[in-house]
């Protein structure tokens, strides 16, 4: 949908037409429930946030303001706010890989599936690089989502977070140092497992 | 070895920033900070495809607008003719309870309110001790604790009666 579309639907949902909100619902639904999912881990926690995020933006439309941002934007800042509060209130679970193969998905994609070693090899070192992310402070961990799923530039960030565009870059030059330490760390440990399990077959 | 070595921090804004010119000169000739700079690139790139993966693998559930339009449906405003209704009905109640008893009059206030005028303070409660060849006596009633009076009752003296 491109800005003067939507904006044109936002003046009709405003007016009180279902269609147009059902519109912009279906426009930005996809990618708010990824989002979502990113930064609560959580599926079911995932849905409840994002339905309540859609239905806090339609009761307050009025005050979007097209000249202070996109829609999308302004979309995320309710979002992002609502999987803050959902993390404050309860610890969640992690997601195991069965729990996501349970629902018929693979966290591979398919373009070197003629290569199963490589693919291996190239997953685990993503879900080692997703499940540091997973203990990098909330902070910190919110801003590097935005930053590197979204590809928001550090002022979108700011408004979303709440903070400078300053405070935004530092949060992500944070989480960028606190992940390499981590992954630093697991190396290391596993290594030390590596070399006591060979020590352990040769004795 | 050229320049001071910029902070780890420095450097991981750096990979994600304009600017690395600046240090061009300092990394020519530092190794160690050369590879923290090529950790925070090939971070920054597995971290995007980390996050891409699970995104495309989040199990993003359906639709689902009917839930979200029940819920504003159930917050939305009553419409104009209904709240019209309704603050017609409050208007009408208003105008029972407070102007109807004053047209009334104020026999019907006194009705509904028969201690209207009576002073607040409490009167003492006067008893009359009629004990048999005794004169009659006025017993008050202590209010606060006061101490107990009796007076004396002098009856009003007779009028004679008029000679036939």
């Amino acid at each position: 949908m491109t800005s003067k579309g939507e904006n044109e639907m936002i003046e009709r949902a405003l007016a009180g037409d279902e269609g147009s909100q059902r519109v912009i619902y279906e426009a930005h639904y996809g990618a708010a429930s990824r989002l979502a999912y990113l930064l609560l881990g959580n599926r079911m926690d995932a849905e409840e946030v994002v339905q309540d995020a859609f239905v806090y933006a339609f009761r307050n439309l009025a005050r979007y303001d097209p000249e202070r941002g996109a829609f999308r934007t302004w979309l995320r800042v309710i979002l992002v706010s609502r999987c803050r509060n959902k993390r404050r209130r309860k610890r969640l679970p992690r997601v195991s890989l069965e729990v996501l193969n349970a629902f018929g998905q693979t966290p591979e994609d398919s373009e070197e599936a003629n290569d199963p070693a490589h693919a291996l090899e190239r997953w685990h070192r993503r879900r080692a690089v997703y499940e540091a992310l997973e203990e990098v402070s909330t902070g910190a961990r919110d801003a590097l989502i935005l930053r590197y799923y979204e590809g928001l530039a550090y002022a979108e960030i700011a408004e979303i977070l709440g903070c400078s565009n300053d405070a935004a870059r530092s949060r992500v030059a944070h989480g960028k140092a606190q992940l390499r330490r981590l992954l630093t760390a697991r190396e290391a440990q596993s290594v030390t497992e590596g070399t006591a399990v060979r020590a352990e077959g040769v004795g | 070895m050229k320049g001071k070595h910029p902070g780890e921090l420095d450097l991981a804004r750096l990979s994600d920033a304009q600017g690395r010119e600046d240090l061009d000169e300092h990394l020519r000739w530092c190794s160690p900070c050369r590879r923290t700079l090529a950790d925070y690139d090939w971070l920054q790139q597995e971290l995007t495809a980390a996050l891409d993966a699970e995104a495309a693998a989040a199990p993003v559930a359906a639709l689902d607008w009917d839930g979200v339009r029940k819920q504003l449906r159930e917050s939305r405003p009553y419409p104009a003719e209904r709240r019209f209704v309704v603050a017609a009905g409050v208007g009408l109640m208003a105008l029972v309870m407070f102007v109807a008893p004053s047209a009334l009059g104020s026999g019907v206030q006194a009705q509904t309110n028969p201690l209207a005028g009576v002073s607040e303070a409490p009167a003492p409660i006067v008893a009359v001790d009629t004990d048999a060849g005794a004169a009659l006596t006025l017993t008050t009633t202590p209010v606060d604790g006061e101490r107990q009076v009796s007076l004396p009752f002098v009856p009003p003296p007779t009028p004679p009666e008029p000679e036939t």
